[in-house]
């Protein structure tokens, strides 16, 4: 991407090895990450487990130094002038640990706010306003190990905002957290995203990434392997698959008959539902034709829709964005099986 | 100057609630620190110089409450930071943009003068168990302890940051305890050389200012000089050797982990 300059976080050419004892192998963890973060929005940060999603993160969070390359956040190299740029940027990071346990809500939120310069006085009638604003108003005195997951999950989200900064970023946000929780944090995210900050998640989450993140950065093995819009990426996979339902099973001859024009046919086990998946020069028409024809029993049909965790699984399979296996609107189906 | 009073005020608080909160624990360090002096005052009382042995008690009845501070300034950072790193909560003080050495220096001289009441408590009690009475300067002995206790904290910065690169240094500290229970307790008229080590000198003459031996004002510039050398070199290098360890641990990644 060429929009570095006035980009809220920009990564240059980040590498990091970390050196172990003698005998063990050095392990890259990234090996030449660039990217960067327009401001607002949500952009996820994403990857397969040891891709370099956390050195990554840590580096922009200023946890890790890097061997080489250059974090900019709102402008401000963050390796040069590390407690600089981390009045820019507050973080969740993964697991239940951000929060002293024997702290009420209340307590947690004052104190993080002093650590970073802010004094009780500003940041105690902030701290009711979020509190109240995220619905943790009735267990602002309680004891953080006395709060559930989700409510512990709301009150690491409240330590974030009440730092103010320009940039926040959420290791798992969702993680661990009952529907009701997640579908909770995913709203505060958004009305995070919608008051103009800069929210980087990374997740494994893939239905969370699809609701809300605009742009995805993908690592694998270090590297980035896709930095686009979700939209982009679920077109750039989207297939000509449909989807029939029957109302009763479908016999062998009109099996037989279907797989002469539709080499892609998926049967169920109880032949009550077939997939196909149209090649360059068939129609739906001429699928739908064909059923009649052959008197199959249609109940319903669908187009079988990509979600993006299967785009994100093609992707990490197929290495990157630029050279796919298959570019999937020619060779049809990618997915469905 | 508006972060440095934010961050002390607030983990003063944080020192309070916790001090309260774990209120047992408080209880036995104190019940801890008594039972140690009767062990030295009984040991005086069967097997000490008959000739000495109230001057002897007065000594202990200083030494061992200020063996205390001592422990305190030298255990409480590294003691934080590794169960900081067992919570999880290590990264979030690092994600501040006020520098971690600050952050927990600020809890550790809260969690001292916290125990400063604590301190008087042993003293007191020391004084009612063993009837003998200190002449109680406690303005002086507080002005001499600043440096005293600052030449301790710099070396509670270097153990501070072995915490962030080693995380699991308890027996470390355990066998230093030891340490600083030798610069609490040996009289530098025995080893005048000891007046280079921290807190030495500072004791030295606490303890002669409480005993009645001398006053604020007959204490010397050049050993006012002594005791402020000493505390800025110590509290230097330990914020010196702080930083590289920082450094080491950012560079290792090794902060998250534990």
């Amino acid at each position: 991407m060429s929009e570095s300059s006035g980009a809220m976080v920009a990564v240059s050419d980040l590498r990091k090895t970390y050196r172990r004892r003698r005998g063990q192998e050095d392990v890259t963890a990234v090996d030449g990450v660039s990217f960067s973060v327009r401001p607002g929005g949500i952009t996820g940060l994403l990857g397969p487990n040891g891709a370099g999603k956390t050195t990554t993160i840590k580096s922009i969070c200023g946890l890790v130094r890097p061997d080489s390359g250059s974090i900019r956040i709102r402008g401000t190299d963050a390796l040069a002038n590390r407690q600089l740029a981390l009045a820019s940027i507050s973080a969740v990071l993964e697991g239940n640990r951000n929060l002293y346990w024997r702290l009420t809500a209340r307590e947690n939120l004052v104190y993080f706010a002093g650590n970073r310069g802010v004094r009780p006085a500003v940041s105690l009638p902030k701290a009711n306003e979020l509190l109240e604003r995220l619905g943790l108003i009735d267990k602002a005195d309680e004891q953080v190990n006395n709060l559930s997951r989700g409510m512990q999950q709301k009150l690491a989200i409240a330590v974030t905002l009440l730092a103010d900064t320009e940039v926040v970023l959420l290791d798992e946000p969702t993680l661990g957290l009952d529907v009701e929780a997640g579908s909770e944090v995913r709203g505060i995210l958004k009305e995070v995203a919608a008051s103009g900050r800069t929210v980087i998640i990374s997740t494994h989450d893939m239905p969370v990434v699809q609701d809300l993140c605009e742009r995805v950065v993908i690592v694998n093995r270090g590297r980035v392997i896709a930095d686009d819009r979700v939209s982009s990426l679920m077109g750039l996979f989207t297939t000509l698959a449909y989807r029939a339902q029957l109302s009763g099973p479908l016999s062998s001859v009109a099996e037989a008959a279907l797989r002469q024009h539709y080499a892609s046919l998926v049967l169920t086990d109880d032949r009550s539902e077939l997939t196909v998946t149209l090649q360059v020069g068939e129609d739906l028409y001429g699928l739908v034709d064909s059923l009649r024809a052959l008197e199959v029993p249609l109940a319903g049909l669908d187009r079988v829709a990509v979600d993006f965790e299967q785009v994100f699984r093609e992707l990490v399979r197929n290495g990157s964005t630029t050279a796919p296996a298959r570019p999937a609107k020619e060779a049809g189906n990618v997915f469905v099986v | 100057m508006s972060s440095w009073y934010s961050v002390a005020r607030v983990n003063w608080s944080k020192q309070l609630i916790e001090l309260r909160r774990y209120l047992p624990d408080t209880i036995s360090m104190l019940v801890t620190f008594y039972a140690i002096f009767l062990l030295l005052f009984l040991g005086i009382r069967v097997v000490g110089d008959p000739a000495s042995m109230d001057e002897n008690i007065r000594y202990v009845i200083i030494s061992n409450a200020f063996w205390m501070l001592l422990l305190i300034a030298f255990l409480n950072m590294a003691g934080e930071l590794a169960n900081e790193a067992m919570r999880g909560t290590l990264e979030q003080i690092y994600m501040s943009p006020v520098p971690a050495w600050r952050i927990v220096l600020a809890r550790a001289v809260s969690t001292l003068l916290q125990t400063l009441v604590m301190v008087i408590v042993i003293i007191v009690l020391g004084m009612l168990t063993s009837g003998q009475w200190l002449s109680f300067s406690l303005p002086g002995a507080l002005l001499l302890a600043i440096p005293t206790l600052a030449s301790v904290l710099g070396l509670g910065l270097m153990a501070a940051g072995m915490a962030l690169v080693y995380k699991q240094i308890g027996s470390f500290l355990q066998i230093a305890q030891f340490g600083l229970m030798a610069l609490a307790f040996t009289p530098l008229t025995a080893f005048p050389l000891l007046e280079y080590l921290p807190a030495v000198k500072g004791l030295d003459l606490i303890r002669q200012l409480m005993m009645g031996d001398t006053s604020l004002a007959m204490i010397q510039g050049s050993e006012w000089l002594s005791v402020t050398l000493n505390a800025i070199a110590y509290f230097a290098a330990g914020l010196l050797v702080f930083r590289l360890f920082e450094r080491h641990a950012l560079r290792g990644g090794l902060l998250g982990k534990y």
